[in-house]
């Protein structure tokens, strides 16, 4: 942290205090037993419990505790209050339970390239918890008399609702759909967290023109959930520029983040392959590529994009970016399979062979070895 | 609607749209080109290509058949209408098909999809393939899996088994053994 840091991130969080008729949350505090804000809490403690069993979270220790650091780093004073989870859905989103209970989807890790943009994300949800949003969006349904759909949708996400699954907690994407004047709220205490503790603040605004842009590629029919639930991208971008400008210097903590998300990198793009929004998952190798970071794996992607999307000159495309990530050392060793699937179509038989044979070879314990060996024995 | 569980979806639209019948032990038709026999009785939701078998229910145990899966067919009995995910390619491999089915329950919302031990299997007297699965439920109930596929003139046929890793699936894995041993015709 920098040595201006503690100072700065008192004031932002003087500056967050006794606003909009609710106090900040205070380190540690939980909402007295009688209140409503205690209810809210019961129901989402509940979709708490349901997240830490649901098979979709990312289970990656090392991954957690970087996430836990990063969040300590912007509230070190809220430490203890904030726990994360990382959901394997791969697309762009963050919500914040006002229990502390903090959820990133894992296709995040694809779209913020340093630990700055990544803790911008999170200073942004810590911006919703600390200034209580949640709540003071509970009471204005409540005086508005809508008290009964907020009802209907908290206990659905708790699983004591009609619809009953935590599949539909993941689905709802973001327990609240805060205002726009809350999101710009938690944006400016996000940023302001993030200044403080000696992030690069400018990072932020380019998550949103990368996030209006594979928008604008999976068109209407696909909305964002991330955009649905977190209106005005475009104006985000702006302000998020504009208040970046109070802010100076900075770190982004690029070798930091890659360090752990590498690691996870391909089993989150495979995941991206799975939904088949090649447009958006190749605008996301585009991001990833400009990173520099495993040309190899990038190339492989892309190539595995053209194989699975079939169309007209994708084979033969597929193929040089198969011989691409080869010649980039890097490539997960499944590349050769690919590579060898994709000659076969083209009847490129002793080509194929080669392929499969390099492949059993790279991978002697390889889970489908003994279909690439009846391929050979055809070859 | 991209985030739900798949094969819960599958068996609901089952459930909502199909009739519920008993599969006696005997040999039954899968599609117009396979046959199959069970040496258990089953409850059984058909609805066109997708048939499942249950004993105890879906959610529990069940074996899902798909009859013939045509060129651009997902692997959903009634797919919305801006249905973006895996579809079935007449031309595929063992390998792609079998990836296919794995891509289908991913994307369908299942968690920590996992296929092993894919090799050459016979489905019928033609070639196929086949493979196990473990994954989660949305909720994290752990599962298993096994598959019996094989592509015939560019369409595919699947024996979806999947069932919870405790009990069940060992329960009824012998009978649906059976059924996979028992594939006729093609």
């Amino acid at each position: 942290m920098r040595p201006w840091a503690p100072l700065a991130a008192a004031a932002v969080l003087a500056a967050c205090a006794q606003t909009g008729g609710l106090a900040d949350i205070a380190p540690g505090q939980r909402p007295p037993p009688a209140s409503d804000e205690a209810g809210l809490w019961l129901v989402m403690d509940r979709v708490e419990a349901q997240i830490k069993t649901s098979g979709r979270l990312i289970r990656d220790p090392a991954l957690d505790r970087y996430l836990h650091g990063i969040v300590c780093r912007l509230v070190p004073r809220h430490c203890g209050d904030i726990r994360i989870y990382v959901v394997d859905v791969p697309a762009f989103n963050a919500s914040m339970a006002p229990n502390g209970a903090l959820q990133l989807w894992g296709g995040t890790l694809l779209r913020v390239h340093d630990e700055a943009q990544l803790a911008y994300v999170l200073g942004h949800e810590v911006g919703h918890f600390l200034r209580r949003h949640s709540l003071a969006l509970w009471r204005d349904a409540r005086s508005k008399s809508d008290a009964l759909v907020f009802v209907q949708v908290a206990t659905a996400a708790a699983g004591i609702g009609y619809v009953g699954s935590v599949a539909q907690v993941i689905a709802i994407g973001s327990f609240f759909a805060f205002s726009r004047d809350n999101e710009r709220e938690a944006d400016e205490i996000g940023l302001g967290l993030v200044a403080a503790a000696g992030y690069d603040a400018s990072r932020a605004a380019p998550i949103w023109t990368a996030m209006m842009a594979e928008q604008k590629v999976l068109g209407k029919d696909e909305p964002s959930l991330f955009l649905a639930t977190h209106p005005a991208g475009a104006e985000r971008q702006k302000t998020l520029a504009a208040l970046a400008k109070r802010y100076h210097g900075g770190e982004r903590g690029r070798a930091r983040f890659l360090a752990v998300v590498l690691p996870l990198r391909a089993r989150l793009l495979r995941q991206e392959l799975r939904k088949r929004r090649f447009a958006a998952t190749e605008l996301v190798l585009d991001g990833l590529a400009s990173d520099g970071a495993r040309p190899g794996e990038i190339a492989f992607f892309r190539a595995e994009i053209r194989r699975l999307r079939h169309g007209e000159g994708d084979a033969e495309a597929a193929v040089t970016l198969y011989r691409a990530a080869l010649a980039g050392g890097d490539a997960p060793p499944e590349t050769y399979r690919s590579l060898g699937l994709v000659l076969l179509s083209l009847d490129r038989r002793k080509a194929a062979r080669d392929a499969f044979e390099r492949y059993l070879a790279a991978v002697p314990e390889a889970e489908d070895r003994r279909l690439i060996e009846r391929y050979l024995e055809d070859l | 609607m991209r985030l739900v569980v798949l094969l819960g979806l599958l068996a609901l639209a089952l459930a909502a749209c199909a009739r519920v019948v008993l599969v006696e032990p005997g040999r039954h038709p899968v599609g117009d080109a396979f046959t199959v026999e069970t040496p258990i009785a089953w409850s059984a939701f058909d609805k066109g290509k997708f048939t499942l078998w249950t004993v105890d229910g879906p959610d529990l145990e069940a074996l899902r058949i798909i009859a013939g899966l045509d060129d651009g067919e997902p692997m959903l009995p009634a797919p919305p209408d801006d249905y973006h995910g895996p579809r079935f390619r007449a031309g595929m491999t063992a390998s792609e098909a079998a990836e296919f089915i794995v891509d289908s329950l991913a994307a369908g919302g299942l968690g920590e999809v996992v296929s092993s031990d894919l090799a050459p299997a016979p489905f019928g007297d033609r070639e196929g393939f086949r493979f196990d699965l473990s994954f989660r439920t949305a909720d994290g109930l752990e599962m298993k899996g096994q598959v019996l596929g094989a592509v015939v003139a560019g369409r595919l046929y699947a024996l979806v088994y999947t069932a919870t890793r405790l009990h069940y699936f060992e329960a009824y894995r012998a009978a649906v053994e059976h059924v996979f041993a028992s594939v006729q015709g093609g």
